[in-house]
């Protein structure tokens, strides 16, 4: 059995459990805010990139545009550079919300784009019956459009989610420490590739596996009510 | 114009540092080129080989197959990066001690592949059954339909989505960066630290150059998918 | 039976639509009428007539280029007028009933109470079974519109208008869609709210509920109105030839 602790030393893994849990959750706290300041970013982006103003439309084109032609890891950098400048909240922002806004804004563009295309979905003739008993824009919105877009967009938004989760282990090149991190860290201390690398691998693809079970379900829901 | 003592303290202005960084960035950008090149070559093939095997193979390859997507699919791409670089040559088998280069586009190759397998099923799943079936009907062999029926019309139909995937690939040869490669961001890190202090110029000019090189191949595939139609990838 | 006060006037309005790279189309030319508290109008011409934008215009749907509407006192074509709050007014009954797809029946009429009239919970829910009962679906308050047939999804569209207590109800083609098995129970639903002194404007091929329940029928063929009567004069005495190449046509 010489060979698999040589392959893999499980017991090297065992001691850095304490590191390993952190880093999941942190992987998990990170993609969860991140999720949800993407989703508003997207659906603000979107009603603007589907508005009559002209200045609101362009304002919105361009940042999916910027966002979708440039890579992630630069956007990171940026934004982390560009934190000194930042003094939001009255003081200085630290690389965990600095790396959580750039994951934001990045998912953002994308999210964009998938819930426009779930708004254009939605027939007229749902925003005129809206409209026929007196709902203003923002109720039209809030009750008719946004619900049944995002219903009939869910499988791609799930499936961005799983790229913002993947993504956010870019956000360790910043000094954030999260899943991929913990891996980092075992392969500085102990130089075991194997031990730190796989046993991240395995951790996110138990998220994954999570990510796809609820995908699965939640299209079995839908698919039941819309027949 | 903009004057010497708004940008620094004298030394360099704004212009010179693009002016001396510029070459650098340019090489920067020759590396980004060839690797995104070499790898939606390499990752195309594979990955075609990947998607025909799981839509015409059995239960086994396709099972098989899928495990393998799914395993790309599920870790980030850093992952197999580190694998693909620090663990292979560790198992001490000769022809698996990567130089930074074959194992940047190895994983870059792998990680495209599960992209492209996706699209040539859905391609392939999206040709009407009713082709094959008037192909089989006339006597066709399966294989004489998918060469002469299906596969023609599925492939107009990857051709949209494939650009989507080109430039996933250029923005993730950006993350090859980490293991020492000097391709646009690295290069980019190198212009920071001799000009500190245009460091956000710096980075401005590196986004620019990412931009002139995906945004013509959005332009293309947007095309492409007004002219072609389009598969929804299944994500 | 109708009284002497109008709830809906319509003063000599315009529309025409512009679409590029087509010739415009007067969908409107000078359209002048009124419906009176109580008044079932039915609007009958051929199609591309102009009347589902005549009747689209009354609630805004269609903006209108020139004229005016006035609904119960209210200027719609005034820019200050708050349209949302107009619409509360004046229900509208869909061809092809625009129900929520994402809300069951009872909810797609609960919904708007809540949402737009801040009616409480309980009391849009009592509403809501009670019109449920009253159009015939009382049983269907849980299923989806998708589980709908086409006059049980009509029934529902009736009954989210009726929830909003409007003052005059449009029904635009609304058994246009149906199979011709619904269309009856449909149309006798209508006659019921005729009967009832519903103030309506009516949009329809439906000669025989034209005839029965009308109050005044108004025909109009190429965005104007040509002729307009009680049923039995448009319909047995008709005075302008289209009219009667209409009516030959149809019946």
């Amino acid at each position: 059995m010489d060979w698999i602790l040589d392959f893999y030393n499980y017991r090297v893994a065992v001691q850095y459990v304490p590191e390993f849990t952190r880093g999941m959750l942190a992987t998990i706290w990170i993609s969860l805010v991140s999720l949800v300041l993407s989703l508003t970013i997207g659906t603000v982006a979107a009603i603007m990139r589907m508005s009559a103003n002209p200045v609101l439309w362009r304002i919105s084109a361009g940042y999916v545009q910027a966002i979708r032609s440039t890579p992630l890891l630069i956007q990171i950098y940026v934004i982390y550079f560009s934190l000194p400048a930042l003094p939001l909240l009255g003081r200085r922002l630290d690389e965990l919300e600095g790396g959580i806004i750039a994951l934001g804004l990045n998912a953002g563009a994308y999210m964009s784009e998938i819930i426009r295309a779930g708004i254009e979905s939605i027939s007229r003739g749902q925003i005129e019956g809206a409209q026929s008993v007196g709902m203003t824009y923002l109720q039209r919105m809030r009750y008719v459009v946004l619900p049944q877009a995002f219903a009939n967009v869910l499988p791609p938004l799930l499936g961005q989610t799983a790229v913002l989760i993947k993504d956010s282990s870019l956000v360790s090149f910043i000094g954030v420490f999260e899943l991929f991190g913990a891996g980092l860290t075992v392969l500085s201390e102990r130089l075991m590739p194997n031990e730190a690398f796989l046993t991240v691998a395995v951790g996110y693809l138990a998220i994954y596996g999570v990510m796809l079970f609820f995908s699965n379900y939640a299209q079995r829901r839908l698919g039941g009510v819309r027949g | 114009m903009l004057s010497a003592g708004w940008v620094g303290f004298g030394a360099d202005t704004m212009v010179d540092v693009i002016w001396i960084t510029m070459p650098f960035l340019l090489a920067g950008l020759w590396m980004t080129f060839k690797i995104s090149l070499v790898t939606i070559l390499c990752g195309s093939i594979l990955g075609f080989a990947v998607g025909m095997l799981r839509t015409v193979g059995g239960w086994l390859v396709s099972a098989t197959l899928g495990i393998y997507i799914h395993a790309l699919r599920g870790t980030p791409f850093l992952v197999h990066l580190y694998v693909i670089y620090f663990m292979l040559p560790a198992l001490k088998i000769p022809w698996l001690q990567f130089e930074a280069f074959p194992a940047a586009v190895i994983a870059l190759s792998l990680y495209t592949s599960t992209y492209v397998a996706e699209i040539v099923r859905a391609a392939i799943q999206a040709v009407p059954r009713g082709q094959s079936e008037a192909a089989r009907s006339v006597g066709m062999t399966a294989a004489q339909c998918m060469w002469h029926v299906v596969l023609p019309q599925a492939l107009k139909l990857m051709i949209p989505p494939m650009g989507g995937v080109y430039v996933i690939i250029i923005k993730g040869t950006s993350i090859v960066s980490v293991i020492g490669i000097s391709e646009l961001v690295r290069a980019g890190e190198h212009a920071t630290q001799r000009h500190p202090r245009e460091l956000m110029l710096i980075y401005g000019m590196t986004a620019l150059m990412y931009f002139a090189y995906c945004y013509p191949v959005l332009r293309i595939a947007r095309w492409a998918e007004t002219k072609f139609g389009s598969v929804r990838l299944p994500s | 039976m109708p009284s002497e006060t109008p709830i809906v006037v319509v003063n000599d309005i315009c529309k025409t639509f512009r679409i590029r790279g087509r010739p415009p189309v007067q969908a409107l030319r000078h359209v002048t009428n009124h419906v009176d508290k109580g008044e079932v109008l039915v609007v009958i011409g051929p199609s591309g007539s102009g009347k589902s934008t005549f009747l689209r215009a009354l609630n805004g749907l269609e903006p209108i280029d020139s004229g005016s509407i006035v609904i119960d006192g209210v200027d719609l074509t005034d820019p200050k007028t708050d349209l949302n709050r107009l619409r509360r007014g004046v229900g509208m009954v869909f061809q092809h009933f625009n129900l929520f797809e994402h809300k069951t029946a009872l909810e797609n009429i609960t919904m708007p109470q809540t949402v737009v009239l801040k009616r409480k919970g309980s009391e849009a829910y009592e509403i809501g079974h009670r019109l449920l009962d009253r159009v015939g679906i009382g049983d269907k308050a849980d299923n989806y519109p998708s589980e709908l047939s086409g006059g049980q999804q009509q029934r529902v569209a009736i009954a989210r208008s009726l929830a909003m207590t409007p003052k005059v109800m449009l029904f635009d083609e609304v058994t246009s869609a149906l199979d011709p098995e619904t269309v009856g129970g449909v149309l006798e639903l209508m006659k019921e709210l005729a009967t009832e002194g519903t103030t309506m404007v009516v949009v329809t091929h439906e000669m025989g509920f034209a005839r029965e329940a009308a109050d005044r029928v108004t025909f109009m063929d190429d965005g104007a109105i040509i002729e307009e009567g009680t049923p039995e004069a448009v319909f047995d005495n008709p005075q302008h030839e289209r009219t009667k190449l209409f009516l030959s046509q149809i019946i």
